[in-house]
């Protein structure tokens, strides 16, 4: 028994391990998927094939295209998308690169004022931009002016204030990958920094702007929330949904739209992805971060810019919390904290029920989503192409439709899947799955900076594939896994209208309150139930930051990153030197 | 994650498991209430019941009579509910709702008059709501309107972009009121009216309730609701006075029925007798505009907006039945009439 | 015009990366920056190109004052180590982009590139993308974007590092080869010694921030001022004064004054003769290397290693004699 044998016998359980870590990073994601996005949405599908008289066909189909209604609802939408887009991408690019490559302050505030839009229930934006700019608004009171925020403009502004944070988190996810050599090359070359920002910045963060107008665009066509309170007359694809479901009890109909507004997801897609075609690879091993600087030709106005739409999002949370606080707006206004006793049975039970929920459905995602976006790049392409296909498409899938589909799949008596309906852990679920996309997509751009080369490494080292996941991987995407744990922790805390359908007589979340309380008509009460919705989420995202800061190896890359920017370049190319584990280039 | 042990197989069930520990299991003794009544309505009729039904638990699920009849259909296939209990009637006679429910003829009810429950037994409605303006008294105050008594008063040009009302396509309020009008005025005269008042309509709201929320922030000057949300807003302060217009006033009735499916129907059947019970109608004058009820109080609601006692003199009789099966080509009507 | 750098000095918070670096460049000049990794090297040429600061000493190309220009504007060409090229863009407008920016019209930008393509011996390539070409391709495709825009000193930085051994002994002869022709300025750093010899008019040999020695080729060959020198370029056998002073008495006469152990005497491989009838070393290990072979031997205590031509009969273990002929072996400084 020589160490040949030995040798050989390693050589193929390394090649096992290997296997068994690819296989199970896309088998397992991809079992949840089935089970917990395509098969509920599959029933649906079924459900609008049913005629009101229980026969199969496609009626309902024809029913919903030749309704000029829907004629109107679907120029509205796709105007009402494409708008919000195309701000979307322009503000959202605007941030993100102040915020990873400029030297403009308040960094941390600017973030945190960005991420409120996200993790406040969609009645607080609403609300707020109604007490600010309503007909009987802040605005108006204070000015005069007659504003008409209902209709086409109040919904634009309240969609980009909802969707600009999902787009920042991707497009940032593109900015941190950097490398500063490109830089210095058009440097010398004579390029200036505008040059540089168009001819390098730009299609450097190409795949990571299309991923993000294609969220902003499914967002917003399949938006409920908004358009219900601040849309006025200008009516969208989903209001109809709701029309159809909830005002008539047509389900069949109700189905139709849902797979209707799939259309314009799988478009997106084809676009997206099309247009990556031509992107090249990612960083390479020896990239050196871009250092961010102080600029002040180009950071003093971009400051500027950038602050003043975070404190738009800022003003508008503000002025709700202060509602909170007071007795009857706009007529008393006169402070109490009798609002925060909340008279809902149940109280703030359903507050912790959706921490445990928002818990699970971020920690259960990220594991998700990291392998499933970590194996992408080590399946054969034909197949990554459909996995990428399921993967985005739960965006596509308005809330009210998944929930339904949930009800549909789930609340059966003779199998196994039954025994979940009615618990806590299938809305943990839920939640994962409608923000499944728009993880899938911050983690798949946030993938690329992991270098090619370490292929090599994963086959060099058999056996200790954990370690490698752990050193040399995690510390490339340790922001982004961050960033997409709190994003579906935060929408999970907050999100309603697919959850309404998965509540019971016994379990309910707090997003679920604040509609109850809203709609028993105590605004105020609803205002003050948000804020505590607000506030421990924050609280619940500091508590869990300290834990990972205290987690986090020395060697991380943060850290790398901050040595860099003291001008260590020589630091930098000598650490390239110190990676040659096993390159076989010298 | 990536490698699928036992050890980890336990681990994974044994987390599954406690994340479903805040789970629903209904126990005998235990009944669970569909609902679409408000919240401190149940909270309070529930705080009376237990006194009489002191072995019972009864867990309500409160949703709005939208989402609760979407919920209601979608869990079809296995009812999770043992009673539906304050339902709008027009949705509760929708085929797909009317076919999960068990016939049952509750103590009392044969004493209701007969459009006040089913035939079958299938149902019937103890209470029921009325389509009510709120009247912002400041904003009639600062933009010089005078106050509105009926449907008609609305076509007002005077009126013009200060008056909203629910989407009859997305809200059942929104429907009854105008199901009101065209049965009551009449076809032509029906339509005519809506027509007229789509001139003055600044919008169509998505839920009945929010033309109220809207009217006492301020934001318009009449808001077409529901007699309770009218109510609360008075009760809560806000410069509000609740009309109910005096031409035609539309009414749901509340329906409350024994599902088919479920497995404790000795408790609810106890429950939806209470329901009836002369202790209930007394709680019900608290907050109810409609009583059906024989021998009861008059609520203070409608006393108070000026009803009489024998309601059925004012509330003429809606074919509801009819009201449901109406419902497609009258929606496509409504938006052929007030398409802009 | 003439880059000329007076007692230059950089330090990165506290360490000192750079110590009274002086030095000049020449008008056609090809000079190398020779040296190990850590030496300083690459930190002197991104001062140069401007991408780097540094606190003291003073900079100068021609007449004008380096200090005052940004790395932008200085007009120099930088071939980085890892090539660089912007992956979103094809070889030709990789080459071109400086022309690009320098707002050339299309048309002599077309011709330009073409020219340079032509010059690079690539000229089939142009709508290709870098990840599709090979390391010499890229390579080469770097020069010319570097080239295009006629530059007034050309910085090189470890070219050919990330090549194969054949590509890159072709590569530089090329390198060398168009640099003349185009007599540009040439500075490059290499940590390969056997390139430094083979394409540098002029050497700049550095350690730990300092410079060595400045010369020729052949002068740093022959003539190693310091046992680093000796060492680092090409192989020496170095001898301590204590040892000379026992086993080559002889040479003793030449060492320069100074303490015990501030000289070493050191000897080139091929310098050195095997008598293999007499006997006196060792021999420990025999390599053959086709054009040489080279015999380390233990002599007198202290491993001796002997280059020759041809295929020497020895045996190993066999013991030899190891002559010193007169005129070799330098004493370098300690």
């Amino acid at each position: 028994m020589s160490s040949a044998t030995a040798q050989a016998t390693l050589k193929k359980s390394r090649l096992l391990g290997d296997t068994l870590l690819v296989t199970s990073s896309v088998v397992f994601p991809l079992i949840g998927l089935c089970i917990f996005f395509c098969y509920p949405l599959f029933l649906v599908a079924g459900k609008s094939l049913q005629l009101a008289d229980g026969t199969y066909g496609i009626a309902n189909y024809i029913n919903v295209l030749t309704s000029p209604g829907i004629v109107k609802a679907v120029g509205n939408s796709m105007i009402l998308s494409v708008s919000t887009t195309a701000f979307c991408l322009v503000l959202g690019f605007a941030v993100a690169f102040a915020l990873q490559r400029s030297g403009i302050g308040g960094k941390r505030y600017l973030r945190g004022a960005l991420s409120l839009p996200l993790l406040a229930p969609s009645l607080v934006q609403a609300l707020g931009l109604l007490f600010l700019l309503g007909r009987n608004g802040l605005v108006h009171k204070w000015t005069g002016w007659d504003i008409e925020i209902y209709g086409f403009w109040g919904l634009l502004i309240a969609n980009i204030l909802y969707a600009l944070p999902q787009a920042i988190l991707i497009i940032e996810a593109a900015l941190r990958q950097s490398d500063a050599r490109y830089y210095e090359a058009a440097e010398i070359l004579g390029a200036s920094k505008w040059r540089q920002f168009l001819d390098i910045t730009l299609p450097n963060a190409k795949f990571g702007i299309l991923s993000a107008g294609f969220v902003v665009f499914t967002v917003t066509i399949t938006d409920f929330g908004n358009a219900a309170v601040i849309g006025g007359n200008f009516k969208v694809l989903a209001t109809e949904i709701y029309s159809q479901v909830v005002g008539q009890m047509n389900f069949g109909m109700g189905a139709v739209i849902g797979i209707l507004l799939l259309l314009p997801t799988l478009i997106a897609v084809y676009i997206e992805r099309v247009a990556s075609q031509k992107q090249f690879g990612g960083s390479s091993e020896s990239a050196i971060p871009v250092s961010t600087g102080f600029y002040a030709k180009r950071d003093v106005p971009l400051g500027i810019f950038v602050h003043t739409i975070g404190s738009i999002a800022v003003i508008v949370v503000i002025t709700v919390i202060m509602a909170s606080f007071i007795k009857l707006w706009p007529y008393r206004m006169t402070f109490t904290l009798a609002n925060y006793n909340i008279t809902l049975s149940g109280g703030y039970a359903p507050l912790w029920t959706s921490l445990l929920v928002s818990v699970e459905a971020a920690v259960l995602g990220v594991i998700f989503l990291f392998f499933l976006a970590f194996s992408m790049k080590r399946i054969s392409p034909k197949l990554a192409k459909i996995v990428y296909l399921l993967a985005v498409l739960p965006v596509g899938v308005p809330g009210l439709v998944l929930g339904i589909s949930y009800v549909l799949a789930f609340n059966v008596s003779d199998n196994m899947l039954g025994v979940l309906y009615g618990s806590s852990f299938l809305i943990a679920l839920c939640n994962f799955y409608h923000y499944h996309s728009q993880g899938f997509l911050t983690m798949v751009t946030g993938v690329r900076a992991v270098p090619p080369s370490l292929e090599e490494t994963v086959s060099c080292f058999g056996g200790g594939n954990f370690r490698i996941l752990r050193d040399a991987v995690l510390p490339f995407m340790g922001p982004t896994i961050i960033s997409v744990f709190f994003f579906i922790f935060m929408r999970s805390m907050v999100t309603l209208s697919a959850v309404i359908f998965l509540i019971s007589s016994k379990v309910s979340v707090a997003a679920v309150s604040v509609m109850r309380l809203d709609e028993a008509g105590f605004t105020s009460q609803a205002a003050a139930f948000s804020t505590c919705i607000m506030i421990t989420v924050i609280l619940a995202m500091g508590l869990m930051n300290s834990l990972i800061h205290l987690y986090s190896k020395s060697g991380s890359r943060k850290e790398e990153i901050k040595n860099n920017q003291d001008g260590s370049q020589k630091r930098g190319f000598a650490r390239m030197i110190d990676r040659n584990y096993c390159w076989t280039s010298t | 994650m990536k490698s699928f042990s036992i050890k980890n197989v336990r681990i994974f069930a044994t987390g599954a498991l406690l994340g479903l520990a805040v789970c629903s299991q209904v126990q005998a003794g235990e009944i669970t209430v569909y609902s679409a009544l408000e919240e401190d309505e149940i909270a309070d009729y529930l705080a009376v019941a237990k006194k009489s039904l002191p072995d019972i638990e009864i867990n309500v699920l409160r949703l709005s009579t939208g989402d609760l009849g979407a919920r209601i259909i979608a869990e079809s296939a296995n009812p999770q509910a043992d009673v539906i209990w304050g339902f709008a009637v027009t949705n509760m006679a929708d085929k797909k709702i009317i076919s999960q429910l068990e016939p049952y003829k509750a103590a009392n009810s044969e004493s209701l008059p007969a459009q006040y429950r089913a035939e079958d037994g299938s149902w019937f409605a103890a209470t029921g709501y009325m389509g009510a303006f709120c009247v912002n008294t400041e904003v009639l105050k600062s933009k010089n309107l005078p106050m509105p008594q009926s449907w008609a008063d609305l076509t007002n040009p005077v009126y013009k972009g200060e008056v909203v009302m629910p989407n009859p396509a997305s809200s059942g309020t929104g429907y009854l009121q105008i199901a009101a009008i065209i049965q009551g005025a009449g076809e032509e005269a029906g339509w005519k009216l809506i027509d007229d008042m789509d001139g003055n309509m600044a919008q169509y709201t998505s839920s009945g309730s929010k033309p109220c929320k809207m009217a006492r922030a301020g934001e318009y000057a009449i808001g077409a609701s529901l007699s309770f949300v009218a109510m609360k807003s008075v009760e809560m302060g806000y410069p509000i006075s609740m009309v109910i217009p005096s031409d035609w006033a539309g009414y749901e009735l509340e329906a409350s029925g024994l599902v088919a499916g479920s497995k404790n129907k000795e408790d609810a059947k106890k429950f939806l007798d209470w329901t009836l019970s002369q202790e209930a109608a007394e709680v019900y004058a608290k907050y109810k505009a409609i009583i059906t009820i024989p021998g009861s109080k008059p609520s203070e609601m409608a006393t108070a907006a000026g009803l009489p006692e024998n309601l059925s003199e004012v509330l003429y009789p809606v074919d509801f039945a009819k009201s449901a099966m109406e419902r497609p080509e009258i929606l496509k009507k409504w938006s052929a009439t007030t398409a802009k | 015009m003439k880059l000329s750098i007076e007692n230059l000095y950089k330090t990165f918070s506290g360490f000192v990366a750079l110590d009274r670096i002086n030095m000049e460049v020449g008008e056609t000049e090809f000079v190398c920056l020779l040296g190990p990794s850590g030496c300083g090297k690459t930190t002197l040429l991104r001062i140069i190109a401007g991408l780097l600061d540094f606190d003291g000493g003073a900079m100068s190309l021609g007449d004008r004052d380096l200090v005052e220009i940004a790395a932008r504007d200085r007009g120099f060409g930088l071939v980085f180590q890892s090539y660089s090229l912007f992956p979103n863009m094809t070889v030709k407008e990789n080459v071109g982009y400086g022309l690009k920016v320098q707002k050339v019209d299309k048309k002599e930008r077309g011709e330009r590139v073409e020219k340079l393509l032509e010059l690079i011996k690539l000229p089939d390539l142009t709508d290709r993308y870098p990840h599709q070409l090979s390391g010499g391709q890229q390579q080469r495709v770097a020069i010319a974007r570097a080239l295009a825009v006629e530059p007034c000193l050309l910085l090189l930085d470890e070219p050919l590092s990330a090549l194969d051994a054949r590509v890159r002994a072709e590569m530089r002869y090329e390198i060398r080869e168009m640099q003349q022709r185009l007599g540009i300025p040439t500075i490059m750093v290499t940590h390969d010694q056997e390139e430094a010899l083979t394409m540098a008019d002029k050497i700049i040999c550095m350690k730990d921030g300092r410079i060595e020695q400045i010369g020729t080729p052949r002068e740093l060959y022959a003539e190693p001022a310091t046992r680093f020198v000796a060492d680092f370029v090409g192989v020496s056998n170095i001898f301590s004064t204590a040892w000379v002073r026992e086993n080559l008495p002889k040479k003793m006469g030449s060492r320069p004054e100074g303490r015990e152990n501030s000289f070493d005497f050191a000897i080139r491989p091929e310098q050195l003769v095997i008598d293999g009838r007499k006997d006196g070393a060792d021999i420990k290990n025999m390599q053959f290397l086709g054009n040489l072979s080279r015999i380390t031997l233990n002599w007198h205590g202290q491993d001796v290693v002997v280059e020759l031509q041809g295929y020497p009969q020895f045996k190993v273990g066999s013991s030899v004699a190891v002559i010193v002929p007169d005129d070799c072996g330098r004493w370098v400084k300690a």
